[in-house]
């Protein structure tokens, strides 16, 4: 055999083996973007995370990007690309209690779609949103939602680059924080297991995965280990 | 038809590429993208990745952040092609050894015969096995973090994202010492400290098609141990069977080899050339 020959099996063997498990469905170059469901079959809004798009919200649960934006107070031309973590970033100058992010999203999904949730809890919604919902049928001005109205700040034009990211500090628990990281910033596994309810879990495990399989509210779990973590 | 250029081509062409494909993944977060390059971070084609997460997924059944299935199909694939026809990878697609060779090639203009001599030979053996050290810490830190912790002085990384303010300053002095050392000595990443060419290197031991010296027709010019980048001494071997045979081919008949049919590839299984 030559050396040509040789490159050539090789170069077959790399980029024929790529095609090939692309066209059986094994070459995966991202993690899927298609929440987990509940117990009853469908989409669950609770597992929606900071790096779903509105598009992929649109996909699962077939809420137009178009609506999510207009409920969101998001001015762009590509919706469906705008990444549900940016609210946080956007929303900046709200109080401290009072967050439009990630868990608004889950909480607006739920109630447009109806699909319950424990993950999904009642927190901040934007004017829009509730006006939204309002209209076409799925709350009413009794509705505890009601209560979470919150009137939206005046903000820029969304364009990915306008994100800047470290003006905010990350939050020390995530949707995807593992034991392991919580390790490696001082919680115990005593601790861990205390707070969690349970030794059931493998240090590659997210938090939030062991909350939602033991019936434990992920938001204040998340609090409470931020707690241990602050006050080390 | 003599393929000489062949391997810069590949290597130039691979470079290229890899760097599209960073180019791309930052220019689809602005909404734009390179026409026929495939939207994909580096991680996600990293045949190492595939090493770093294969514990997680024994010990958890789940992947390390940032890498995905497709790091296991390259890591296959590459292995595969490893065992049958050597670390390929390492000569010819690795843009970091292309990079540590290309810079060669000015310190062989710089120093002459001295180049790639530099290091006393019983220092140079030793130091050799240190890449399997590398290896082991790669995959254990790994593990234990559960984090791409080798991100941190990774210099290929480094290579390819330099230009993006992802990269830790720890894998940036690392490639700036290889670079700088790859003025003295030849591919010094990949003799010391590569985890991932010390696996590779390893199908040397058992690959089908092997680098075969014919004794009966060698004229012992010592030419194949002068243009052996990893400085293994051809001549003094019937087959190759090096841990640290990169596979570049640049030993063989249709490279430097002045005598032809002398030192050829050929699979295991033909009776050794005498």
């Amino acid at each position: 055999m030559n050396k040509k020959w040789t490159i050539i099996m090789v170069l077959v063997i790399i980029i024929g083996g790529v095609f090939l498990t692309d066209r059986l469905g094994l070459w995966e170059t991202e993690s899927t973007k298609i929440p987990s469901k509940t117990q009853t079959g469908e989409f669950d809004p609770g597992d929606i995370r900071g790096s779903y798009t509105f598009g992929n919200i649109e996909s699962s649960f077939d809420i137009p990007a178009e609506k999510l934006a207009v409920a969101f107070g998001i001015d762009t031309d590509i919706p469906e690309e705008f990444q549900v973590k940016n609210l946080e970033a956007i929303y900046t100058s709200l109080s401290e209690e009072k967050e439009i992010g990630t868990g608004s999203i889950r909480y607006f999904v739920s109630l447009y779609t109806g699909i319950e949730s424990e993950l999904a809890e009642p927190t901040w919604l934007p004017t829009p949103a509730i006006e939204l919902l309002i209209s076409e049928g799925l709350i009413i001005d009794t509705d505890e939602a009601f209560s979470w109205q919150i009137d939206l700040p005046q903000v820029t034009a969304f364009e990915p680059d306008n994100i800047k990211e470290e003006e905010h500090p990350e939050p020390l628990v995530k949707g995807n924080t593992t034991i392991q990281d919580l390790i490696t910033q001082g919680v115990t596994l005593e601790e861990l297991e205390s707070l969690l309810q349970t030794t059931e879990f493998t240090k590659a495990d997210l938090v939030r995965d062991i909350c939602t399989a033991n019936g434990l509210k992920f938001s204040e779990i998340k609090l409470e280990i931020e707690n241990l973590i602050n006050n080390q | 038809m003599k393929f000489k250029k062949l391997r810069l081509f590949v290597q130039i062409f691979f470079f290229v590429f890899l760097l599209l494909v960073v180019l791309n993944h930052q220019l689809e977060e602005s909404g734009s993208s390179i026409p026929l390059i495939p939207s994909i971070s580096l991680h996600a084609i990293c045949p190492f990745g595939g090493v770093e997460t294969a514990s997680t997924l024994l010990l958890y059944g789940s992947y390390i952040p940032k890498l995905h299935q497709s790091t296991l199909v390259i890591f296959a694939l590459v292995f595969l092609s490893s065992v049958l026809f050597g670390p390929i990878l390492c000569g010819y697609i690795c843009p970091l050894g292309s990079i540590q060779e290309w810079f060669g090639k000015l310190g062989k203009k710089l120093f002459k015969k001295k180049y790639n001599h530099f290091v006393p030979k019983k220092l140079d053996k030793s130091l050799r096995y240190l890449r399997y050290l590398s290896l082991i810490a790669v995959v254990y830190l790994t593990g234990k973090t559960l984090t791409l912790i080798f991100l941190d002085v990774d210099p290929y990384y480094a290579l390819m994202n330099f230009y993006t303010g992802e990269v830790a300053i720890g894998a940036l002095i690392t490639l700036v010492v290889t670079l700088s050392l790859s003025l003295l000595v030849e591919r010094p990443w990949c003799k010391y400290v590569c985890p991932y060419g010390a696996l590779l290197g390893l199908t040397n031991l058992f690959r089908l098609f092997t680098i075969k010296r014919k004794e009966s027709t060698c004229i012992d010019c010592h030419i194949c141990d002068n243009v052996c980048p990893m400085n293994i001494e051809v001549s003094k071997k019937v087959s190759i069977r090096d841990h640290q045979c990169i596979s570049c081919h640049e030993c063989t008949s249709e490279e430097h080899c002045p005598v032809p049919d002398t030192v050829i590839i050929e699979n295991v299984f033909k009776k050794e050339a005498k």
